[in-house]
Formats: structure tokens, C-alpha cells, sequence
């Protein structure tokens, strides 16, 4: 699945290097020709007591569509792919707010999540992310039900304390 | 005299008879690796039954289950993407 390390490696830095400029960004056909194309979007901050867009796993009395848990801040990464001859699976690192810490994550759609590590670097899969600032996750979708030159797109969410 | 070899013989089989004979056959579901496959549009993989989220897995993925929870209701699983964890026993079935 994961054809090379060095290519995900490669790409893991470029969307590094571009979440940390901020903004949506994209991994395409300039790295890898005929790969899957994925755009990831500026994060949106849902707050405590606003509309909580999914069930987090791990969360005891949150629900999706109500509202989110005082204390609590989501963290929305709106992502898109679009699927070339070769599957990419890009990796990027996820952020809270200044002064909170990562609880859990969840994704609703086709495109999910993969925790990777502290940082897209990390060779073994770190799964401690609870109480760190941020970690690395690696986009995965279903490359069994999707067509090339489609594009799915989905929100991962990161729930912060 | 017994020579070491024999010795060395004497004490394995001494050793596998006592491990027969309190049934040291492993159960089912403690060591034996079982294979199946998500049959869900999607399922949550977790540090641990109930617990907080470290990967999804999609229709159709393969997985290896290693152990069951008490209650059966829970499979902690690997992917050949290394993903380790629990889901939900319901959403897998089998090859």
C-alpha cells in the first residue's frame, strides 16, 4: 500500500512546511507525476458550545449535532482527493489552539485518518498523542471504491483540551 | 554416565510433559492469529475498547486479529499499514 517511504517522506515534508505556512495546500502532480492529488484546508476552530459536527471517540456525553462540551475545542482539517494512477497517502500535522492538548481524533466520510507520530518522520506508529500540542496523521481514504480522476473529500477532526 | 546431551534430552521431555499435562494447548483466541476483513463503510480503530481513536479502516481491508476482549464485543487487529488497535467485532467478517 505504501509503495515508497521516500516518496511519502518527501511529501510529508512539503505539507509540513506548508501547514506550518498556514493556508490550503497541495501535494500533486509536481512531486509525482500520475499520483492522487490531495488539497488540505485551513483548519476551522469549532468552540464549546457550538454545533458538534461528529461523535469523538473516547468522549463520554458528546453527540453529533449537539453542542460540543464546555471546556472542549475542535479542530476541522477539510480534505480532498482526487485519484490519480498511484495511491498517495500524504501525511500532515494536526494543531491545537495556543494552550490546549490533543484528547482524540474522528473523521466523518470518505477520507480519514491514520495516526503516524509526533512528527511525519517518525518510523514506528506513536499512538500518545493525549496531551501533546499536536501529531502527525496520514490521510487515508478507500482506494478500493474510488475511480481515477474522482475527487472525495471529507473533515478530519481533532478534539482539544 | 549420562552423557550432557541426554541430560539436555531428558530435561525438554521432562518439560513437554509437564506442559501437556496442564493443557498447555493455547486457547483459540490467545495465541492464534485469525485473518478478516472490514465489512463496514467505515470503523474506527481504537487504543482500546471504548477508548480514543488511532486509525479508520475502510470495506474491505484486511486485518489480522490477534485477541478478542472478554465480552467478544471488541477484536484488536493489525493492517499491513501498521496500524494497531481495537474495533468493533461486528464490523469484521471473515476472508
Amino acid at each position: 500500500m505504501f509503495r515508497s517511504h521516500l516518496r511519502t517522506a518527501v511529501v510529508a515534508a512539503v505539507v509540513t512546511a506548508l501547514v506550518t505556512a498556514g493556508g490550503a495546500y497541495a501535494v500533486d502532480v509536481v512531486l509525482n507525476p500520475g499520483a492522487s492529488a490531495v488539497v488540505v484546508e485551513k483548519p476551522v476552530t469549532i468552540k464549546a458550545g457550538e454545533r458538534n459536527p461528529v461523535d469523538f471517540p473516547g468522549l463520554r456525553g458528546d453527540q453529533a449535532g449537539e453542542p460540543l462540551p464546555k471546556g472542549y475545542v475542535a479542530v476541522g482539517y477539510r480534505v480532498s482527493v482526487t485519484q490519480g494512477r498511484e495511491f498517495l497517502y500524504p501525511s500532515f500535522t494536526v494543531s491545537c489552539p495556543r494552550g490546549r492538548r490533543l484528547v482524540t481524533f474522528a473523521g466523518e466520510g470518505p477520507v480519514t485518518m491514520q495516526l503516524v507520530g509526533p512528527n511525519p518522520f517518525t518510523r514506528r506508529t506513536g499512538v500518545g498523542y493525549r496531551g501533546k500540542r499536536s501529531w502527525a496523521i496520514i490521510v487515508r481514504y478507500n482506494d478500493n471504491e474510488i475511480r481515477s480522476g474522482q475527487t472525495i473529500s471529507a473533515t478530519i477532526y481533532a478534539l482539544c483540551r | 554416565m549420562p552423557s550432557a546431551a541426554d541430560l539436555r534430552r531428558a530435561a525438554g521431555a521432562v518439560a513437554l510433559a509437564a506442559v501437556l499435562a496442564v493443557g498447555g494447548a493455547p486457547a483459540p483466541d490467545a495465541g492464534a492469529a485469525t485473518r478478516a476483513r472490514v465489512c463496514v463503510t467505515s470503523t474506527v480503530v481504537l487504543d482500546s475498547p471504548g477508548g480514543f481513536t488511532v486509525g479508520y479502516l475502510f470495506r474491505g481491508d484486511r486485518v489480522t486479529i490477534s485477541r478478542r476482549s472478554k465480552n467478544r464485543k471488541w477484536a484488536r487487529v493489525s493492517t499491513p499499514t501498521d496500524l494497531r488497535g481495537w474495533v468493533r467485532a461486528k464490523n469484521l467478517c471473515r476472508r
